[in-house]
């Protein structure tokens, strides 16, 4: 209604007038803070004069005659009439309307009265501090919704990862659906393929890159399945709802920014120096017999050679590095843009231009990339609407972070904790297999990505009349990613093959038609019928291409020219994927007298990924509210300001699998022929599972929302339980199957929960307001049901009989070749699965296992058959966690605003697998702990947290320990935000001006040892859960930026 | 206005006109495999493929047999002999985690998927006549021959393993092991399929004929001196081994040249070669990284192959002028870093880990100009010299008199005269053939095998001990053999089996 009467008003405003000048009124509308309100409307009553404020607040209205009556109106603000006699200068003060019962929010397929809506749904707000300080949609909504947990890590560019109420299903991948504008964006954790080989490892990078924090309106969060189930087969795993910014009925609007940061790394990780680490050496080689490798002076490290004469020591000491120190960096940041918005009461325009430039914490680690966005709406006649909205964007990055799965020299983070403290010319040719040194991944190592994206999408709605519209709206996004990756001859890969580049580019398109028929329409103003039908085509097609070359003639041009590459080691491989989904669906929500709203889905989806017989799956869904704030007894209370219950059931799907995995499929395969030459054979690729059908999700949810004193607090409380069935899942085998897993229909999975969400106006007075606001939700998960058969396993010290499967292997190497993770029948996912340990094997024990000896680890022989086996393993950790909460404090004096966000995680543990290697003295060349060194067990100096020197049972170890599992519990001030508005009131060129520091990540409060507890390390496999293997660092980032309207 | 309407019920029309959910997958299904001659000479070189495997002979399986063969150590992962491959493959202490025993575990088993999905997928003919016939035959006779020689591998190695002989299934996802004499059943039966349809018409880089022939001469002599537990049936099984070797004998010639046999410009695809799997850039083997000695080359390669000294020793008292030295160990070369000459043992004293070994030689480059991991020389699985000393072995055992003369015709190439061992009656002629197999094949993957194949008194013995008690041991640099059967003859059922497999326990 508000808004219906502000457009009318603005018309009027609009108009030119030709009156004759009687008497005129000015004055400047604020609100309550003393902020002026740019926009609002002055309407002379019983009229058609008005006039609208400027960006001051100020406005001049010209009146006929006094007195008269002059009403003053702001969206969201109750309006307000004074009676205008003699005065000229009128100020008013509009008091916010808090109720806001008539908000429109968007859900699925359509959009609702906020009062109306009958499932979970959690609306973040978009600030300006938090779009400054992300550049894709799914860092942002860290810490702010309860249920929605957001793994990230620093690194530009990196992959994210989001949950909402836990995971739904054991494959990796359980990352929401996000839809912008009504178009699904589905390529969260997409990325182009590895082109590398067996053990390569190729760090997942942002599939939502595209999407601008910046021109974004609003984002709702869709939790529960009565809000989900219009998705169907999509909306699992939760939704994620993008508004983007439209331009407003007004005066052209003209906005800048401009910020400037810079990163440094926040945990430092020490290893031993270089003086330290030639005596561990010195004591290794001594433990196993060898001669000393190093003679040490004061503070200088000499090296010895040994020939067929003797042992002579080296004139010049070996040139000492902390190689922390040196490869990391500050790194700086900028970024850029301006926006320009209108309208007027037929159209609207938004446009938008961003630029940004982020630097990592390692010399050749940077991000760039350009967004250019534009929003039309207009009206093409009285009844026919368009809107259209076209994105653009473009990236370009280059990353230091890559590795390989084996953890050895190959990686990155491994190489620069473990290589050795020394950089001279020895090194470079002392031992073939330490050729890479830090400085390789810096020098001769490039990882370029590119990436061009346009989001677009043309909507066309038709006014039928009597509330019923028809809408029809294509909308897609093409997304062309590339990455190259160089490896030269001073890293380990490039050294063996004389230079290697891979090449991979992934080009998706994916688009859809939706048709929909939207009713909307009041009866009697007791009844209100809210309905959508619509039918639905989506389409995605996605090309992979895979290419690598060796041998290079020259070096010169490193990733740019694969032409020089003279040995084709992977011939250009193309993966195309393509599948369709079919759907219909339909919603009908029913207000009865504004207070008991019923609220039913229903969906039907078709996918081609499925054969006939199981190809369509339908998805249902009732729910129910109350609101309770609107019953006469509570309408008057001044406690009570807002009460509503809500109860929901219903049903959602999983279909995120790749195509063609019914068929068994045979694909190309290279073999030398005779002449030196390749021929191309094929081989079959998997095992094709014809019964592969849908996973569903079954949920209920009842939550209730209130809002007390005036809504100067308010909240929410949700409890839900959910239940998925038929889970699809790649089921690991033995590899005497011959092939590696197969895609089945497994299993039964649950997570029941709360959710709380609290804010409060603390303090509102004198130009100072105070809010504060938190949320925390407690998921618990538990694999219901799992389907195999049977088989021992150790649990809370008997040996049961469960169904169970282990989790993937971590590394491909010699350490942590093992599975971290059981999944284990009525317990929860993942748990930490090894061997107890308790302390070290000391001299005079008795009852050693077989082949241990003192100094070696006590691990505890569960069987006491006085082996050390897998018989022995048993839970030794659980990665889930207790609950996640997130909250904030917003203070405001004035011009003066101070913003601080949190976050944090409880309860969860972290097998830190770099601790394998690096917390043990296993006497290899590579650098380890100080105090793994110091506090060695020696049979002088029994030590009972460190194994001896030479201590080599991690590798190829068959099981992990519980030295490694710890806790990753941690809180985070994510943000710190200090503002300040510029005072430009009397300046004709700015409307306002707003200065801001910024501190990202500033502390963490954690126990845990490695870089950053939110792991992102195999973020997308669902068999490995809560482990940490060469994981990137975190950064703390301080911004600073400038905001400016014109 | 009303025309709006229309454009967009045209729309819509269009819409659901266009939704069709059939998949079109851009691969190959399997009825269009074995159908034609080509097609089944694709999927022929996509089962030879599985053999160049990083995991199975592109170098894991290689580094595994050489190293827990008796005759090698590695200073892979750390230059020392208490290395973890040393304190354990090398020593002949196993585990079930060993990265290379886990992984040419399942590089067999994937060789093996794609050999059963040839057999039950392809139909053979039974008169085959026409070239299109004739191809599809052969690629079957080949499926046949290649899964045999699978599971000789995996049987000799793990003792009993499942028996797979379809592709697999969601019904078939778990299988418990068999017994060792099935193994060998079937072996025989696919071998004789091979015999029956494979005849040659594929050609280039595939085995040829006479192979299969090879192979089951090689099966019934190892089963000749097996327990009788795990033989299919009783009978003379050198006698049977004698008739499958004498096929093959005659077929195939030496190559005139010992060296150039591993010669990469010389040593690919030549008379003397039956079953090689095939490298080219592009398509490579891995052993020039793997197993040239380090700094030997321009490229920078990990010598993880080295020699038990005693083996060395043995060789050279038995041949001291034998010219396959030089072919199979390195001694001396420069360093292409630093320029340094390298020198091991015997040139100089065992005082550390580095020096106390000669190079493995055979298997890598022997181009000190060589730049790249890449390589286009070939990896022959079965010569004819091989076939030679098996005739002369088995001659021995049935006393037919003609066992002296193939031993003669092996060192006739390198000059040389069978040593006075073999003339000193049917043991000595044992002992002296089992050493021959070591100075001609040494590195060839065949050591494991041959080491083991007459029983664990025999490797205990000639192996073991010898090595233990070497004159030249140090422990300092040496590794120590374990002794004990139940950890020496076969490798321990790899971890990741027994984590997936329900069917197979610890």
């Amino acid at each position: 209604m508000k808004k219906s009467k502000f457009i009318k008003l603005l018309i009027i405003c609009l108009l030119p007038g030709f009156v004759l000048a009687q008497k005129t009124i000015s004055g400047t509308v604020t609100d309550n803070t003393g902020q002026p309100l740019p926009g609002a409307s002055v309407l002379q009553k019983g009229t058609t004069k008005g006039a609208v404020t400027d960006f001051d607040g100020k406005y001049s209205l010209t009146v006929d005659s006094t007195p008269t009556t002059l009403v003053y109106g702001f969206l969201g603000y109750k309006s307000k009439e004074i009676t205008v006699d003699k005065q000229t200068q009128v100020n008013v003060v509009l008091q916010e309307d808090t109720s806001q019962l008539d908000e429109v929010v968007v859900i699925g397929y359509g959009t609702a009265r906020k009062s109306d809506i009958t499932g979970s749904v959690t609306s973040v707000e978009v600030t300006e501090a938090a779009v400054a300080q992300n550049t894709t949609v799914d860092q942002l909504l860290q810490g702010r919704a309860a249920g929605v947990q957001v793994t990230q890590n620093g690194t530009p560019g990196s992959g994210v990862s989001v949950r909402i109420r836990g995971s739904n299903s054991l494959r990796g991948n359980n990352e929401p659906l996000y839809v912008v504008d009504g178009v699904i964006i589905s390529s969260a954790g997409e990325d182009a393929a590895n082109a590398g080989g067996g053990n390569d490892l190729q760090e997942n990078q942002n599939g939502l890159n595209g999407i601008n924090p910046r021109d974004i309106e609003s984002i709702e969060v869709l939790k529960d399945a009565s809000a989900t189930a219009i998705y169907g087969s999509r909306g699992a795993n939760g939704v994620i709802l993008i508004t983007t910014k439209k331009g407003k009925v007004g005066k052209a609007s003209i906005g800048g920014f401009v910020t400037s940061s810079v990163s440094v790394i926040n945990e430092r990780i020490d290893v031993l120096d270089g003086v330290d680490f030639a005596k561990y050496q010195n004591e290794a080689n001594l433990v196993d017999g060898l001669n000393p490798q190093f003679h040490i002076e004061g503070n200088d490290v000499f090296r010895i050679n040994y020939n067929n004469t003797g042992a002579t020591i080296e004139a010049e000491p070996v040139n000492q590095v902390n190689w922390h120190d040196e490869i990391y960096k500050q790194g700086f940041s900028k970024s850029i843009g301006a926006n320009f918005s209108g309208g007027n009461d037929s159209g609207s325009y938004y446009a938008s231009i961003t630029y940004n430039d982020q630097g990592g914490i390692v010399d050749n680690s940077r991000f760039q990339s350009g967004n250019f966005n534009i929003n039309l709406s207009k009206d093409l006649s009285e009844k026919l609407k368009l809107d259209a909205r076209l994105n653009m964007f473009y990236s370009s990055g280059q990353f230091a972070q890559d590795g390989d799965r084996a953890g050895g020299q190959r990686s990155f983070i491994n190489n620069l904790i473990t290589f050795r403290p020394f950089f001279d010319e020895q090194s470079a040719i002392d031992d073939d297999e330490q050729t890479s040194n830090p400085y390789s991944w810096v020098n001769d190592f490039q990882d370029l990505s590119e990436e061009r994206r346009l989001i677009g999408n043309i909507a066309l709605t038709y006014d039928l009349g009597k509330g019923l519209k028809y809408k029809v709206q294509a909308g897609g996004n093409i997304r062309d990613k590339s990455r190259d990756r160089f490896y030269g001859l001073t890293t380990f890969q490039g050294s063996t093959s004389n230079g290697e580049l891979q090449m991979s580019s992934l080009n998706s398109k994916a688009y859809q038609i939706n048709n929909l028929l939207l009713f909307n329409r009041n009866f009697n103003k007791k009844h209100r019928i809210n309905a959508v039908a619509g039918l639905i085509y989506d389409v995605r097609d996605t090309r992979n291409e895979l290419y690598a070359v060796t041998d290079f003639s020259t070096l010169e041009f490193g990733a740019d020219q694969p032409a020089y590459g003279q040995v084709i080691s992977r011939p250009l491989e193309v993966r195309p994927a393509k599948t369709q989904l079919l759907s219909y669906l339909g919603r009908a929500t029913y207000t009865f007298n504004n207070k008991y709203i019923f609220t039913g889905t229903f969906r039907a989806d078709g996918s081609s990924k499925f054969s006939k017989e199981n190809r369509f799956s339908y998805f249902p869904s009732l729910a129910l509210a109350w609101r309770a704030g609107s019953e006469k007894f509570l309408r008057k209370s001044k406690l009570v300001s807002d009460l509503k219950f809500r109860a929901g059931w219903g049903m959602t799907g999983n279909q995120g699998i790749q195509p063609y995995q019914t068929l068994s499929n045979y694909g190309p395969q290279l073999y030398g022929n005779p002449d030196n030459g390749t021929s191309v054979g094929f081989i079959p690729l998997n095992i094709g599972n014809r019964d592969l059908k849908w996973e569903t999700t079954e949920q209920i949810n009842v939550g209730v929302d209130f809002g007390f004193f005036n809504d100067r607090i308010s909240g929410t409380v949700d409890v839900y339980s959910k239940e998925t069935q038929d889970l699809l899942q790649l089921e690991n085998l033995g590899p005497s199957a011959g092939f590696e897993s197969v895609l089945v229909n497994r299993g039964n999975i649950e997570n029941k929960g709360l959710e709380v969400t609290l804010s409060g106006l603390l303090v509102n007075k004198d130009g100072f307001t105070f809010e504060v606001g938190g949320n925390i939700a407690f998921n618990q998960v538990k694999i219901s049901k799992l389907g195999s058969s049977q088989s021992e396993i150790l649990i809370d010290g008997t040996y049961q009989q469960r169904s169970f499967y282990l989790g993937d292997n971590i590394s491909s190497g010699t350490y942590f070749k093992a599975p971290a993770n059981a999944f284990i029948q009525g317990e929860e996912i993942g748990l930490f699965y090894g061997w107890e340990t308790d302390g070290i094997w000391q001299t005079g024990d008795t009852g050693l296992p077989n082949g241990f000896q003192p100094g070696d680890i006590r691990i505890i022989d569960q069987n006491g058959d006085g082996e050390i086996d897998g018989n022995d393993r048993t839970i030794i950790g659980n990665p889930n966690p207790d609950f996640t909460y997130g909250g904030f404090l917003d203070f405001k004096y004035k011009r003066l605003s101070l913003n601080v966000l949190v976050n944090g995680v409880q309860g969860n543990d972290i097998a830190n697998g770099n601790n394998i290697k690096w917390a043990t003295p296993d006497g290899n060349t590579q650098n380890i702990f100080p105090y793994a060194y110091h506090n060695a067990w020696r049979p002088d100096a029994p030590s009972n947290s460190v194994p001896r020197i030479g201590y080599r049972k991690e590798q190829t170890a068959i099981s992990i320990t519980d030295r490694i599992i710890e806790d990753g519990s941690f809180l985070r001030i994510s943000n710190i935000t200090l503002g300040y508005d510029i005072p430009v009131e009397n300046s004709n060129t700015f409307a306002n001006a707003n200065i801001y520091v910024s501190g990202v990540n500033m502390f963490t409060f954690t126990k845990y040892s490695g870089y950053n507890p939110e792991i992102t390390s195999f973020s997308y496999n669902g068999n490995i859960l809560g482990v940490d293997w060469l994981g990137m660092p975190n950064v703390r980032t301080v911004i600073l930026g400038l905001n400016l309207n014109f | 206005m009303k025309n709006y309407k229309y454009i967009l019920i045209a729309i819509l029309g269009f819409t659901v006109f266009n939704c069709g959910l059939e998949e079109e997958p851009p691969y190959l299904a399997n009825e269009n495999v074995y159908s034609s001659a080509s097609n089944a000479k694709a999927a022929t070189l996509g089962m030879y493929s599985a053999f160049s495997d990083y995991f199975y002979y592109g170098n894991q399986f290689v580094f595994l047999v050489n190293l827990n063969s008796g005759f090698g150590v590695t200073r892979r992962g750390g230059n020392r002999n208490s290395s973890i491959d040393n304190t354990t493959l090398a020593s002949l202490n196993p585990t079930s985690n060993s990265l290379q025993s886990d992984n040419a575990w399942g590089a067999i088993y994937k060789a093996i998927a794609r050999n059963n999905d040839a057999i039950v997928s392809g139909v053979p003919f039974d008169d085959a006549a026409t070239a299109e016939e004739l191809g599809i035959n052969d690629a079957i006779g080949q499926a046949y021959f290649l899964r045999a020689f699978n599971y000789f591998n995996l049987v000799r190695l793990w003792g009993e393993v499942p028996l797979r002989l379809e592709p697999t299934t969601l019904e078939t996802v778990h299988v418990a092991k068999s017994p060792i004499v099935d193994i060998y059943t079937q072996i025989i039966s696919d071998a004789k399929n091979a015999q029956k349809y494979m005849n040659g018409t594929i050609g280039a880089g595939t085995a040829k004929p006479f192979a299969a022939d090879m192979l089951l001469a090689k099966v019934y002599m190892t089963l000749a001196t097996a327990p009788s537990s795990h033989q299919p049936e009783s009978g003379n099984y050198w006698q049977l081994a004698y008739n499958e070797a004498k096929k093959v004998y005659g077929q195939y010639s030496l190559y005139p040249s010992y060296d150039g046999l591993f010669d990469i410009d010389t040593g690919n695809n030549t008379e003397e070669s039956i079953f090689e799997i095939q490298s080219s850039e592009g398509a490579s083997l891995d052993h020039t990284r793997a197993f040239t000695p380090s700094n030997f080359t321009q490229a920078n390669t990990f010598g993880w192959l080295k020699i038990n000294a005693e083996v060395y020793d043995r060789h050279v008292s038995t041949y001291p002028n034998d010219p396959r030295l030089n072919t199979n160990y390195l001694l001396e070369y420069t360093h292409t870093g630093n320029g340094n000459n390298i020198t091991v043992y015997p040139l100089r004293a065992r005082n550390n880990f580095n020096n106390g070994f000669p190079w493995s030689f055979k298997l890598g480059s022997q181009d000190p100009n060589n730049t790249s991991r890449e390589t286009a020389k070939n990896f022959k699985i079965y010569r004819y010299a091989d076939v030679l000393l098996m005739l002369a072995e088995i001659s021995n055992e049935l006393q037919n008199g003609e066992q002296l003369g193939y031993v003669q015709e092996v060192l006739d190439r390198v000059g040389l005269t069978p040593h006075s061992g073999y003339s000193g009656g049917q043991e000595s002629f044992r002992d002296a053939i089992m050493r021959e197999y070591e100075f001609e094949l040494v590195t060839e993957c065949h050591d494991w095998f041959n080491n083991r194949r007459r029983g664990y008194n025999y490797f205990l013995n000639n192996v073991i001990i010898p090595h233990n008690t070497a004159p030249t041991f140090d422990a300092n640099v040496d590794v120590t053999f374990e002794t004990d059967e139940n950890k020496v003859m076969y490798l321990p059922i790899p971890a990741s089996e027994i984590n997936n497999n329900n069917e197979i326990s610890g």
